[in-house]
């Protein structure tokens, strides 16, 4: 692994307030991957996603000087990429014709009904690949605030109050949603997988 | 074994989220340390999470990168400022990744070609033993052919023979009828037995004639019914031998197809080797252009 010039977020954003050069590939180094993996995460589309994580850096390099720093570099550079995502996100629900379920209207009762998380994981019977299909289905039928908090903070395991930073919401309503995403998300696997 | 208790649901999702006060913390680590149960309850869905990672994850593409640099570039040309420098790593990754593609399409191309030269001997094959089953079944045809014609030849001799047998003997009762102008009272009192014996003998040739003739032709039937199963059979064997033939060509298709899919599968991986190889490559960037 090489090492970066810039050893802490501190001397790293002075350093692209500076507009040096060395700042902005230090920036992709660091946070294109991860970046690029939330925004794909989110929209499932190589495409999309890569216009998302081009957004997002773009957004740094032209209004770094509009940042205060009271936040962290990345949770800036999450918070611009899930808006573009969602972004697109809404744009394609509104182009679909088909009604897509919004699990989020799923009532604490339904989900303290499903089964445990033993009969959500029928590895025995289960393939990968039915999984991995299943999820991703599942992670699609969340509405996009519910599937941003989800994807932050389980599949790019940022901290709740970095979750909270990059969707401009207070941290306890960062927990109800990813709470309710969870809940959402294994209500679909359980009723898929009791369904086959 | 899975705890059916939500409250321990929750318990375990916060734990696993680095949730749980420190005291909390080391209360359910304790518990976890004698609950067998617990400790799979808790893997589970470490291991969902796991998996919901994994089906959901998208790698950066060199690609998309070297094109997040241009980007960015584009902007900095127009603002008057210096350019950032593409990775030494990057770049290689891409003329790896090029590189392996390239020699993964030439390898599928080939494979391809096998196939299709594979597929043309089969079918070649195929057509050569159906175009020999075919001239072997008009040859018995012809054959069957040959021998109706000769029996019927042979039963119609044998006919026209007893004809002329019949014939001549009816000839010869003109002897009987001279001497009855001759002589005509012992005539009248000898003709008929005479006649009578001329005209049986004629219709006894006839007869035997005509049977023997029938015989022929009954034996020409069944020779040449013989015949005509053995070309049946013939055929059959024939059309059993094309089609094995065709199935066989068929397998050697189908093997070369597979071949085809290995081939590029082989070359995806080489894709994606070339790819990881050069990231963990440890190449510093340099000052060059």
């Amino acid at each position: 692994m090489s090492t970066f010039p810039y050893p802490d977020e501190a001397t790293l954003i002075a350093a692209l307030r500076r507009g040096e050069a060395e700042a902005y590939e230090q920036l992709i180094e660091q946070y294109a991957d991860g970046v690029y993996r939330t925004a794909y995460r989110l929209l499932q589309n190589p495409h999309d996603a890569e216009d998302a994580m081009q957004e997002a850096f773009l957004t740094v390099y032209l209004r770094i000087g509009d940042f205060q720093g009271k936040a962290r570099l990345s949770s800036w550079l999450y918070r611009v990429v899930t808006n573009k995502a969602l972004d697109i996100l809404r744009k394609r629900q509104r182009k679909t014709d088909a009604a897509t379920e919004s699990l989020e209207d799923l009532s604490e009762d339904a989900a303290e009904l499903l089964p445990d998380n033993q009969a959500v994981l029928p590895e025995d019977w289960l393939d990968r690949q039915e999984i991995n299909a299943l999820i991703n289905a599942g992670l699609e039928t969340l509405s996009p605030t519910l599937r941003a908090a989800f994807v932050l903070f389980e599949m790019e395991a940022l901290s709740m109050e970095e979750v909270a930073d990059a969707l401009g919401i207070s941290v306890s309503a960062a927990k109800v949603r990813v709470h309710r995403a969870r809940n959402a998300l294994r209500a679909f696997l359980s009723r898929h997988l009791t369904a086959t | 074994m899975s705890p059916k208790n939500p409250s321990d649901e929750k318990l375990i999702a916060d734990y696993l989220d680095g949730l749980l006060p420190p005291k909390m913390r080391a209360a359910f680590e304790a518990r976890l340390k004698n609950t067998p149960a617990l400790q799979k309850a808790v893997e589970e869905v470490r291991a969902l999470r796991e998996k919901a990672r994994e089906a959901t994850a998208g790698a950066l593409p060199p690609e998309a990168k070297l094109r997040l640099y241009e980007r960015l570039n584009a902007e900095r040309a127009r603002r008057g400022e210096p350019l950032l420098r593409i990775p030494q790593e990057l770049l290689a990754q891409l003329k790896a990744k090029t590189a392996a593609a390239g020699e993964a399409a030439a390898e599928v191309a080939s494979a391809g070609t096998k196939a299709a030269h594979t597929a043309m001997q089969a079918g070649a094959a195929t057509a050569q033993t159906a175009a020999q089953s075919a001239a072997q079944t008009a040859r018995q045809m012809g054959k069957a052919g040959k021998t109706a014609l000769k029996g019927s030849a042979d039963a119609l001799q044998t006919g026209l023979q007893a004809t002329a047998d019949a014939a001549a003997t009816f000839a010869e009762t003109r002897e009987v009828l001279e001497d009855i102008s001759e002589n005509p009272l012992k005539g009248a009192l000898t003709a008929p037995p005479k006649m009578a014996a001329q005209v049986a003998k004629a219709g006894l040739q006839a007869a035997r004639g005509a049977a023997k003739a029938s015989a022929k032709m009954a034996h020409t039937g069944v020779k040449t019914a013989a015949e005509s199963a053995k070309t049946a059979a013939e055929a059959t064997k024939g059309g059993v031998k094309t089609t094995l033939t065709a199935a066989k060509g068929a397998a050697q298709t189908a093997k070369a197809s597979i071949e085809i899919l290995g081939t590029a599968a082989a070359g995806a991986k080489k894709v994606v080797r070339a790819k990881k190889e050069t990231e963990t490559k440890d190449t510093a960037p340099t000052d060059e252009e």
